[in-house]
Parts: C-alpha cells; structure tokens; sequence
C-alpha cells in the first residue's frame, strides 16, 4: 500500500472575492521509502501540496491518505497529534527555534505529545543525529552562530528525532548555495537509504531534481509529469476522473 | 509535566532585554508605589495607637468633667471609689491603672526655658513607668520626693540640668490663675520610645496641689490592658457598670449612626459642649475611639493604593497587551513551525501566557524587592524630637508594616491583570492556521 495517496485534491485560495485555483485536482500515490522529487517553476503549487500532504493545510476538496488513514475532517487537535508522530518537516529558511541551542532544537519534538522514550535511549539518538548530520562540535551553539548548511543539517535531525515514516522538505535548498544544497540533498539521500525513511522534498533547480526515486512534475498546480524509477505513472486522476464519468 | 514550553517563554523574554525591562520597570514601580502605600498604612495605626497609649497612660480612660462656681467646665475626678467599684464589677482584666493629673508649663532653668506637658502620676508606684522608663541618670530612690519631676534626654540638654538640679515651673491653676512650683530633677530617660522624649513627669499630689485639685482627685484614669484590641469590649462593660451605679455618663454606644461619620469622641465631646450638668459627668473612652480618624486614613490610603494599582495597570497593561501583540508578529513563523512540528494551539497559548506571567512575577517581585528598600531607607531617617509628624513614628523613625497578604494580593492582581491583557494575543497566535504562519516572512 502507498504511504500517500492523494485524490483528486483541490486547492482554491480567496484572496478577497477572487479565487485562485493553487492546485487543481491532483492525484498521485507516493510509495514508502521513496527519495520523492515535487518539481516546477515558483508559483506551481509545490507548497500548497506539500502542505497538504504534511496536514498543515486542508483541501479545498478531495482526499489525503496517509498511511492508510484519510485524514478529512479530522479536528485541527488530531492533525497536530498526527503531523506529530508520522511527519517530520524541513523548511526552505530552516525555522529553528532561536532560544534553543543545536542538541535542544533537535531534542524539541520529543518533548511534545504524549509518547515518552526512555531517557537514555533519547539521548543516544540525539547524539547519533548530530553525529549523521556532522554538528558534533555544535551542540552547544544557537541557531544564529551556525551557517546556512548547518542550521538545515539540524533541521534534517530534529525532523528525524521522532522518526517519523515522512520527512517533507519544502526547497530545503533554496537559500543554500549550490555547492552546500548538494550536501544537503545527498544527506537527506544517505538518511532515506539508511533508515527507509520516505523523503518528499520540493524544488525548481532542475539540478537536483533527478536524484529522486519519484518525480512529480507540476505547472499551474497540475501533474505534467510522474515518473517513478524512469517509468512514467498514468495519472491516477485521470483514471478517477474518466470512471466516474 | 513539559516543561519546555515554559522554557522557551521565560528565554522569550531575554530575547528582547530592553522591552522586557521596560515593561517590567512599569510593573515593578507601580507595585513600589502601591507597596509603599501599604506598607506605611499598615504601621500607621499601630504606631499611633502605641504611642497615643504612651502619651496619653493607658488603652482605656475615665475622666469627669464638672462645672465650677463660676461657670468654668473643669476636668476632674473628685472621687473614684465608685469608678473603682465599677471597675471590679465590670469583670474585666487589665494590667495597670494610672491616675494622672495635667498641666502645660514652661520649665525654667537659669537663662533657659521650654515648654512642656508636665503629667502628674504617683512616681513612686507607677507600674507603668517602671516599665516603659530607662533611666540614663539620676535614680528610681530620687523619685520618693516630693517636688520629683522625671525629663527626657532631650529637654535635659535644652535647659542643660542635672539630676539635683532645681527647676522653676510657670503654669496656670484649674481656675485659670498663674502660679509658679519647683521641682528638683530626680532622673533624666532615654529618649527611646519617640514620645518618651516628649514627657515629663512629676508627683501627682504635689501637682494637684499647685493646680488647685484636692488630694486624691484627679483628672483621669488610664487603664493599661494586656491587649489593645480588647480596649472597645473592656470600655463597653465599664460604661455599663458604672451606668448601673448610677453615675452621670456621656453616651457611648449609638451617635456614630445619627451624626454620620463622626467619631464616638467627637459626639461624646459635642454633647458635653452643647450641655450642662450639675456634679462630676463621666466619660469613658478608648484609643480607638480618639483614633476612629487616623483609621479612616488608613482605610483611604488602603482604597487609594488598590485604586493606584488599578489605574497604573490599566496603562502598563495596554502597554503589555500592544507589545505582545507585536511579539506574535515577529514569532509568527515560529509559531508555524512548533504546530508543524506538533505543538498545540493551546500549548501555544499558554507558551505566551506564561511569558506573561514571567514577566509580571519579575516585575512584581522587582516592585516589592524596591519598596523594601526604599522602607528601609525611610526607616533609617532620624526625625527630631518636635517633629509635628512624631504620632506616626516608631522610636522617632518612619516605620513600615507590609501584610504579607497584602503583598500577595498586589502580586496576584498583577499577574491576573497581565494575564488578561495578554490573553487576546495569545489566543489570536493560537488560532493562527500553520500554513498561514509559515508563509509569512518579515
Ligand atoms: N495564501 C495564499 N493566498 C492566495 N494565493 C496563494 C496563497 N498561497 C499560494 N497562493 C498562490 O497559489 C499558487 C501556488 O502557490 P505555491 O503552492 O506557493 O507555489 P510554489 O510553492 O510552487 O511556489 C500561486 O499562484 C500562489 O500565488
Ligand atoms: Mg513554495
């Protein structure tokens, strides 16, 4: 079973009485374990599904599966305690808590919801984060004493910390240079290949696109392409849409 | 319990050191001035009682007013077998009793004068003064004789006499004739107690001889009792057993409510001006009963501090509520990542309402740490013996009392109040959708 299947989902936004049509009836299934690139130029919706699939933003209409679970109408509480345990999030301007210093940055999540591990196990694997990520020698350190490189490596940690089944990443790259986004796309690659982790990161540098197991595709908030391991997938909305005609 | 949340908000608020200062500075001087108040109220009425019963010899008085042949209303107690009785009856307890007689003189000694109370006790025998007296020269033996007289310190050095020394009184008698005494200095006090500094004692008998009063008469009876507090219920009684043994009294009990907010002295001192008798009429009086004034000030000052408080804080907390709002703003993206993360909306309230609360516990505390110390400074200020502020001194210094519950009062109006101007914003920072958080870039 994929760990995301999204159906037919659409996404209008009201900017006053105009709507604007982000995403317009997407369909596609994304299997576990997968390295997942969602491409295409600014503006293409990127951000609205990766929201979507990451239950910070509700459809306008149609389904998120997740693991198995449709989350329509679940209640903003539920989604929280969901996006908690299955979800880990990396952003495109690495949102660390300033007050919080590098190991208390990754620790964080594990201090929310109600699963506790037992203290020394969470202490271990923070240190093996940290190690994975390379910031040994910055455990100490805040936020904004550590580069560009470094504050997205504790980021990529602390999306781990609760292992989630999903790490998101909305352009972890776009406010690296090249050289620095590149390490950060094949540390990400390294995690998914150690720890089977589904990464689903978005991106319009063409570059770094083609690492990924899967690639979607979009422009103007539609699927132009869906590739997975060099096959192309049939649009599944298609498929819906033409049945239920 | 997760405590990160409270982390986070106290390192919130070292975040920006010169706005938390600054609304914290706000709070801690207005719970400085409102401490300050409370805290100068709250000895106010201990003080002066204390020192009223110093001054004037006891908790509660009996004194007789009776009009002479020429129609002059003098102050005097004839005969007090019947008080005495009373006062046996009455089935209360008390610790001394004092007769005392009265007369304002100029004391006289070679080229130098001063004016002074001079109150007449039987010196010899006065438990009271035994008690409360340090005596720095001369000797209790000296007050065996009979032209005594007991100063201060200070009004030693004024008239720059020794124990031995003779003094030369000026004064007038009962009748309103001037007449002069000596007296021989027995011993000079301690100008411990404030007041003490401000009495001076001689013979009863040899007094009332020189102002024209018979022996054993007097002006009043000052009744010592182990309690200040017990002073209404022991007068009540009194009042009532010597009403049954049918003395002329002035009323006591019921004027408060027909003259509105006078005191019981004051109505007792109306009737007497608005009416005469014949033979000795009695009053009975307590220190609260004189002093009904000084505690309506401190219940003004009582309701002006609270009044302060409120006034202030309303302002402060305009003030906090605006700068929180603004805080909101700046985290907004951080907010959106703790729900992305998992945080909840409620955690995300209550991360703001404890900051809230931090900051108003700080400020709080701050307030009071800097009322103690400005009290203590206050304190250490040494006013002069004719200081006209000497009733509300203790030892000749200001003194403060601050109720611990008082202080805790202030502490948690402050923080409710900070709470209440912080909650809208914290609830709007709440109910902010993540996806919308996390767009926003400043
Ligand atoms: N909150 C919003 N209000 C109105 N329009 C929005 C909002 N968010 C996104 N959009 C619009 O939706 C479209 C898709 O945006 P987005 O998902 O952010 O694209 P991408 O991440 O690929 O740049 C764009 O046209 C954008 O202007
Ligand atoms: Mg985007």
């Amino acid at each position: 079973m994929p760990i995301i299947q999204l159906r037919n989902v659409k996404k209008d936004y009201f900017l006053g009485k105009v709507i604007v049509p982000a995403v317009k009836g997407v369909s596609f299934s994304i299997e576990r374990g997968d390295f997942v690139s969602i491409a295409g130029p600014s503006g293409s919706g990127k951000s609205t599904i990766l929201n979507m699939i990451g239950l910070i933003d509700i459809p306008t209409s149609g389904e998120v599966i997740i693991d198995g679970k449709n989350t329509n109408g679940l209640s903003d509480q539920e989604l929280t305690r969901f996006r908690h345990e299955v979800l880990g999030f990396i952003f495109q301007s690495f949102n660390l808590i300033p007050v919080l210093n590098v190991w208390e940055n990754i620790e964080f999540p594990l201090l929310l919801g109600n699963t506790r591990l037992p203290k020394n196990e969470w202490k271990n694997w923070i240190d093996f984060l940290i190690g994975e990520v390379g910031l040994g020698e910055w455990r100490t350190h805040k936020p904004n004493e550590l580069s560009g490189g470094q504050r997205q490596r504790v980021a990529i940690a602390r999306a781990l910390v609760t292992k989630p089944s999903i790490v998101l990443a909305d352009e972890p790259t776009a406010n690296l240079d090249s050289a620095t986004g590149e390490q950060i796309i094949d540390l990400m690659k390294k995690i998914n290949r150690e720890i089977q982790t589904t990464f689903i990161f978005s991106t319009h540098d063409a570059k770094i696109v083609n690492i990924a197991d899967h690639i979607i595709r979009l422009r103007d908030g539609a699927i132009i392409e869906n590739r997975r391991n060099g096959e192309d997938i049939i649009d599944e909305g298609a498929i819906v849409a033409s049945v239920e005609d | 319990m997760n405590t990160v949340l409270p982390r986070i908000a106290a390192r919130n608020l070292l975040r920006q050191k010169k706005r938390t200062v600054l609304l914290a500075g706000a709070i801690a001087f207005g719970i400085m001035i409102v401490t300050l108040i409370n805290g100068f109220a709250g000895s106010f009425i201990k003080n002066v009682s204390e020192n009223f019963a110093y001054l004037m010899g006891g908790h509660v008085f009996v004194s007789g007013s009776e009009y002479t042949a020429s129609g002059k209303r003098i102050s005097v107690i004839r005969d007090d077998s019947v008080i005495m009785q009373a006062l046996s009856d009455s089935g209360e307890k008390w610790s001394s009793l004092q007769k005392t007689s009265e007369t304002s003189a100029t004391l006289i000694f070679e080229s130098k004068s001063i004016r002074q109370n001079l109150t007449g006790v039987d010196l010899a025998h006065s438990a009271m003064l035994k008690e409360r007296l340090a005596l720095i020269k001369g000797s209790w033996d000296n007050l065996a004789w009979p032209n005594a007289i007991i100063i201060s310190q200070s009004v030693a050095k004024k008239l720059n006499v020794l124990p031995g020394d003779t003094v030369v009184a000026q004064f007038q008698t009962i009748t309103g004739q001037n007449n002069v005494g000596e007296f021989r200095v027995a011993a000079i006090t301690v100008d411990s107690s404030f007041v003490g500094a401000m009495m001076t004692y001689v013979q009863l008998d040899y007094l009332n001889s020189l102002i024209g009063l018979g022996k054993n008469e007097y002006m009043s009876l000052g009744i010592m009792l182990e309690k200040l507090d017990r002073s209404g219920a022991f007068a009540n009684s009194l009042y009532t057993s010597m009403k049954g043994m049918g003395l002329q009294l002035f009323d006591r009990s019921t004027k408060q409510q027909e003259s509105g907010s006078t005191t019981p002295f004051q109505s007792m001192i109306r009737e007497q001006n608005n009416e005469t008798w014949t033979g000795t009429k009695y009053r009975v009086y307590t220190i609260d009963d004189v002093l009904a004034q000084a505690k309506q000030i401190v219940v003004a000052l009582d309701t002006a501090s609270v009044a302060i408080l409120i006034v202030l804080f309303a302002i402060v907390m305009i003030g906090i509520s605006n700068t929180f709002r603004m805080a909101m703003y700046e985290r907004i993206r951080e907010i959106g990542t703790m729900r992305a993360v998992g945080v909840q909306r409620t955690e995300i309230r209550s991360m703001f309402l404890y900051e809230a609360l931090f900051l108003a516990l700080a400020g709080a505390v701050a307030g009071i740490i800097l009322a103690l110390i400005a009290m203590t400074i206050a304190s250490l200020i040494n006013f002069d013996a004719q200081s006209p502020v000497f009733l509300i001194l203790k030892a000749g210094h200001l003194s403060f009392y601050l109720p611990p519950l008082r202080a805790l009062g202030n502490i948690l109006i402050i923080a409710v109040l900070t709470l209440v101007a912080v909650y809208a914003p914290a609830n709007a920072a709440a109910k902010m959708p993540p996806a919308e958080a996390l767009r926003t870039v400043k």
